[in-house]
């Protein structure tokens, strides 16, 4: 079963997104903030994380390098969630190495297409 | 009259100032004295030489006091072209004070010494200096110095009894009035000269003063409106954050109790929840719209350029707002360049620009049809034009398409609301991209957008054009 880390500090956005995906048989963890989601990224070893980028005091971005920059978790795939399809948003995620990028309200069928391309390949 | 005066003042001026250097002119207080000193030089000789003229009528006797007197009173018709060859204005000046000295003294010495009826004219001579001059430190002390030094040596002459040709004084009655007359004449006519350039002067600092303080003012609300912008941007951007953030969860939620009934196959459930998923996600595009606007008009927005194909972006805007046409009753018919047909611009914001004019443009509650017709243009341009084959029919003031929130008409071309500020927006997005956005009404009631973008866009030129 497809190991799946919300990091994502909105209590709503993170039980929705929990329920919905494992509504569609996926195992899912949850983070509350970027220090969580680096020490459950080490600990769970997921075998992927969606992050939202607008966290609290450290943001996404910052959380997204840290856990690249691990030998530990640096092969795990992160798609950084957005609150507005920004052009400066998506080349924000490509410079600190996520693979992919989705904006809110979440379109379930984008994001799993995008989920099963990292994990199946 | 008024007027005439003022004219013969004008070339007066334009006169004196022809002989005063450019380096005195630019600055008012060396310029002012500059013109009293021209007016002394110009006007003085002729009540000065009107002594000698007495004295050669009265048939004085033309020998060397007469021609010395003469001479140095006609002399200062040279100053203003030594002026205006030399440049040296105080060295002139003080050279022109003791030319005045001696002129004076020497008219006493000559005729009647200290009972001489042209010594009052010994009285003129600070207060021309100070016309001249600035009243103030080593210039004011020098001439002062001059003028003691004069006058000493000519009380030496006087105390050590040197010789005084002798002259008729009855003769001198009628000189010693037209001497008084002349005095006066000249000392009136450098006061007036004085009050007037000195209220020109203060009328033009008043004016300088007021020019300032409407500058300062324009200044200052400049400023508060760039900042009442930028403000404002910031208030609709932290706004739409906290709006976005319930709406999200009202939308996920209702989504997830979707998922729950269409499993279970409760479809009257099923067609409310659409509903609530509906209205949510329209509310959140128009906040999103609202936000994009707002960064637009504050000068937020970035701009971020890359080369694309024109005919492969314009299918796939095509094909994303098809459905939403279907839904409300349009067709879309299209045109497209053959690929290879490159534009450098921001896609997104293009993109959005054409989305946002599509659906602006289809607002008839019993739908229509559109044409999406895309070319090249003059001048390296694009042209896109979307034609409403029925739209002149809707009644939108042409002149008013563009406007915010114009049409609140009842009946709504949309299931969740009005067509909010789809046009503004699009139109925003064109001017932000460097392009042009035009509307026309045609003969067979269609109306068409013509949206003119630049195939290379300009660099810097775009948030100065949206803002």
């Amino acid at each position: 079963m497809t190991k799946v880390l919300i990091v994502e500090d909105n209590e709503m956005n993170r039980d929705m997104l929990q329920r919905r995906l494992e509504r569609r048989g996926y195992e899912i963890a949850c983070a509350v903030d970027g220090p969580d989601g680096i020490r459950l990224a080490q600990q769970l070893q997921p075998d992927i994380i969606l992050m939202d980028v607008a966290l609290g005091e450290m943001d996404g971005w910052e959380a997204s390098t840290q856990i690249l920059a691990n030998p530990c978790t640096r092969h795990i795939p992160i798609i950084a969630l957005t609150a507005h399809a920004l052009e400066s948003d998506r080349r924000k995620s490509v410079e600190v190495g996520c693979v992919d990028f989705e904006t809110k309200p979440i379109s379930l069928t984008d994001l799993i297409t995008k989920i099963e391309k990292y994990v199946g390949g | 009259m008024r007027l005439g005066a003022q004219r013969i003042s004008a070339r007066l001026d334009a006169f004196l100032d022809y002989f005063i250097p450019t380096e005195i002119r630019v600055r008012p207080d060396s310029h002012r004295r500059a013109r009293m000193f021209m007016l002394s030089h110009v006007f003085g000789p002729f009540l000065g030489n009107v002594i000698p003229l007495y004295l050669y009528i009265v048939g004085m006797e033309l020998d060397y006091r007469f021609w010395a007197f003469a001479c140095s009173i006609t002399a200062f018709w040279v100053y203003p072209f030594l002026l205006k060859w030399t440049r040296a204005y105080t060295v002139l000046a003080f050279i022109s004070v003791e030319n005045l000295l001696f002129c004076i003294l020497w008219a006493c010495y000559a005729y009647g010494g200290i009972y001489s009826p042209f010594l009052p004219w010994l009285l003129i001579t600070p207060t021309l200096a100070f016309f001249y001059l600035p009243s103030t430190g080593r210039v004011r002390d020098g001439l002062l110095a001059l003028i003691a030094v004069n006058v000493l040596i000519f009380a030496g002459l006087v105390v050590f009894d040197f010789h005084f040709p002798p002259v008729d004084l009855d003769m001198f009655q009628v000189i010693g009035i037209i001497s008084t007359i002349s005095a006066s004449i000249y000392v009136a006519m450098m006061s007036l000269y004085f009050a007037r350039v000195l209220q020109e002067q203060q009328q033009f600092e008043r004016e300088v003063g007021d020019l300032l303080a409407t500058a300062e003012n324009l200044r200052s609300l400049t400023t508060a409106a760039q900042q009442a912008s930028v403000a404002k941007a910031d208030f609709v951007a932290s706004t739409s954050h906290e709006l976005r953030t319930p709406l999200n969860a009202v939308i996920g939620y209702s989504q997830l109790l979707l998922d729950d009934a269409l499993d279970e196959g409760d479809d009257a459930m099923v067609k409310d929840l659409e509903n609530i998923r509906g209205a949510g996600t329209h509310l959140l595009k128009l906040v999103n719209d609202i936000l994009d606007f707002s960064k637009i008009e504050a000068g937020k927005m970035e701009v971020f350029a890359t080369r694309d194909d024109v005919a492969q972006r314009l299918a796939e805007i095509e094909r994303s707002v098809g459905p939403e046409l279907a839904e409300r009753g349009y067709t879309l018919t299209s045109r497209l360049p053959e690929p290879g047909v490159l534009m450098e611009t921001d896609w997104g914001a293009a993109t959005k620009a054409v989305t946002h004019i599509l659906l602006g443009a289809a607002a008839s509650p019993t739908g229509g049809s559109l044409h999406l017709h895309v070319g090249t243009g003059r001048g390296g341009t694009c042209i896109i034009k979307i034609v409403d084959a029925n739209g002149a029919a809707d009644g939108r003031p042409i002149d008013k398409l563009f406007d915010i929130f114009h049409d609140d008409r009842d009946a709504s071309p949309t299931k969740y609301g009005g067509a909010g500020i789809g046009l503004a927006l699009g139109q925003k997005f064109v001017m932000l991209v460097g392009g042009d956005i035009a509307v026309a009404h045609g003969a067979f009631g269609e109306r068409t957008f013509t949206i003119t973008l630049p195939l290379d866009i300009p660099r810097g030129e775009q948030l100065a054009l949206a803002s």
